[in-house]
């Protein structure tokens, strides 16, 4: 498998596409704060049906 | 690079090869923090309980006010600070919006310690207040340039994170407030602190994420369609322009009365439950109740938002009016809990569609350009009715008690009036039309910078 290059053939640099890495590490950072207080609330809530 | 440098709209441009995805996150860190503020009746008790050192205690009414008073700095802010922030750019309000919460948390922390009440309301209230208006339309205009093709999927994806920031901020400020209780710090002080410097570092997040597009900029393959809806406008109207249409007053009223109905059932959704269903719903469960209203708030303004880029904006506000006017009006008559829950939930989500959907519904009419100000002038009609919804609620439930008569005959009236409040924003926005074309910003009055795909 080859490395990904940010120089195309014709020797001109063509921009660097943001990593996945960098998009997926971004979002977890967000959605983890998210993700706890949604599950947090998803227990609260089901208290209104076990009475 | 200086900071005042690095937070200049200029050095904001993207880069080529910046994913447009990456904003989304930065708008997030920004939402799922300013939206802390619907959390914040956990300090309610704490705080009354809380005496002085000569015993003296605040009563329920003082304390009430520092909601209150975030809630209309809130919009206030995000009214007066908008045309600011299409000059000076997404990353330097969001710093300025971060630096004013952290910093009202901390100078609350200090009036808890201090036990002052005004500190409380000049931190929370005043500097808390203007970081929560700025923060909310700081993300807006920069997702709508980004994200020409799906403006109410990043408008819905950020302002979902307003829903959702309760759903952190409530067992944070809990968790904090039982960790320092016996460690000789005050308890509500010590939170108060922890979440001015928790937060001034996730909102930070944003600030260094966040990027605007370089002129030009459109996404791979984007064709703006050539055969636009008549309610999608290629041109850009300025804020104070557009505060002078009749479309701009249409919105304000459609969301005013849009808010009002939800706050309405917000309001009251636990004593409401068990009011209704008195040998069923204990106080417990009825709390449940609330946490599925905040899930399907905090869905319903992802949900519908995107739903809009398809159907337009025009018809997902009609769907709230008519869809909700019946469902609010059937509601007090539904005996099974399950049908019930499931309902107000979907009222719910269509209370916060109406929030993430309005971005999109002004870009639609006015452009893009000054969304952001314009927005900010719009939530103006959040703080009317955030007033007007509890008022209407609080009177009648007033009006039963004194005349002692129970409270489950109240409540069909209150959901009967706010379907009233739908069908009249029904017709308000079936006013709504193209903006005139004297209204429109001439091409020589657009920055270079702005002369993007909008």
């Amino acid at each position: 498998m080859t490395r990904p290059t940010n120089t195309s053939l014709d020797g001109v640099t063509a921009p660097k596409p943001s990593s996945i890495f960098v998009i997926a590490l971004a979002w977890i950072i967000v959605l983890f704060p998210a993700g706890w207080g949604i599950y947090l609330t998803a227990l609260r809530a089901a208290r209104l049906f076990r009475g | 690079m200086g900071i005042a440098s690095f937070l200049d709209r200029d050095h904001t441009v993207a880069k080529p090869g910046y994913s447009r995805w990456l904003v989304p996150p930065a708008a997030l860190a920004i939402h799922l923090s300013i939206g802390q503020v619907y959390a914040f009746s956990v300090f309610v008790n704490p705080l009354l309980a809380y005496h002085a050192a000569d015993g003296s205690a605040w009563s329920h009414k003082e304390v009430g006010y520092i909601f209150s008073l975030a809630i209309v700095m809130l919009g206030l802010s995000a009214a007066l600070f908008g045309k600011w922030l299409e000059t000076a750019g997404p990353r330097k309000a969001m710093f300025v919006a971060a630096t004013c919460f952290g910093l009202g948390f901390l100078v609350a922390s200090l009036g808890v310690k201090l036990h002052s009440l005004p500190l409380i309301y000049l931190g929370y209230g005043g500097l808390g207040g203007i970081g929560m208006g700025i923060g909310y339309i700081s993300p807006v205009s920069t997702l709508i340039k980004w994200f020409p093709d799906r403006p109410g999927l990043s408008t819905g994806l950020a302002i979902m994170g307003f829903g959702g920031g309760a759903m952190i901020g409530a067992p944070l400020a809990t968790d904090l407030m039982t960790f320092f209780r016996g460690s000789g710090h005050q308890p509500i002080a010590a939170a108060f602190f922890c979440m001015g410097i928790l937060y001034f570092i996730f909102m930070l997040f944003g600030v260094f994420t966040i990027r605007v597009p370089a002129p030009g900029w459109k996404p791979a393959g984007f064709v703006p369609s050539v055969h636009r809806s008549a309610m999608i406008s290629s041109h850009n109207v300025t804020v104070n322009a557009a505060m002078s249409t009749p479309q701009f007053w249409l919105l304000w009223i459609v969301l005013a009365l849009n808010v009002t109905a939800g706050i309405g059932i917000l309001e009251s959704a636990a004593p409401m439950l068990q009011n209704l269903f008195p040998a069923r719903v204990t106080v417990i469960a009825a709390g449940g109740f609330v946490g599925i209203l905040s899930l399907f708030n905090m869905g319903g303004r992802f949900f519908w938002a995107a739903l809009s880029d398809f159907i337009g904006r025009k018809v997902t506000f009609a769907i709230f009016f008519t869809v909700g006017a019946v469902l609010y009006f059937f509601l007090p008559s539904i005996a099974l809990l399950p049908a019930f829950v499931l309902v107000a939930g979907l009222l719910i989500s269509m209370y916060g569609g109406g929030f993430s959907t309005i971005p999109a519904y002004l870009k639609d009419l006015f452009g893009g350009i000054n969304v952001s100000a314009i927005h900010g002038r719009l939530l103006t009609a959040w703080s009317v009715a955030g007033v007007v919804g509890p008022l209407i609620v609080n009177a009648l439930l007033d009006h039963y008690k004194a005349a002692h008569q129970p409270l489950s005959q109240a409540y069909p009236l209150i959901l009967h009036i706010m379907a009233g409040l739908l069908v009249l924003g029904f017709f308000a926005n079936l006013l709504v039309r193209p903006v005139a074309a004297r209204f429109w910003m001439a091409e020589g009055d657009i920055a270079p910078v702005d002369i993007i795909q909008h």
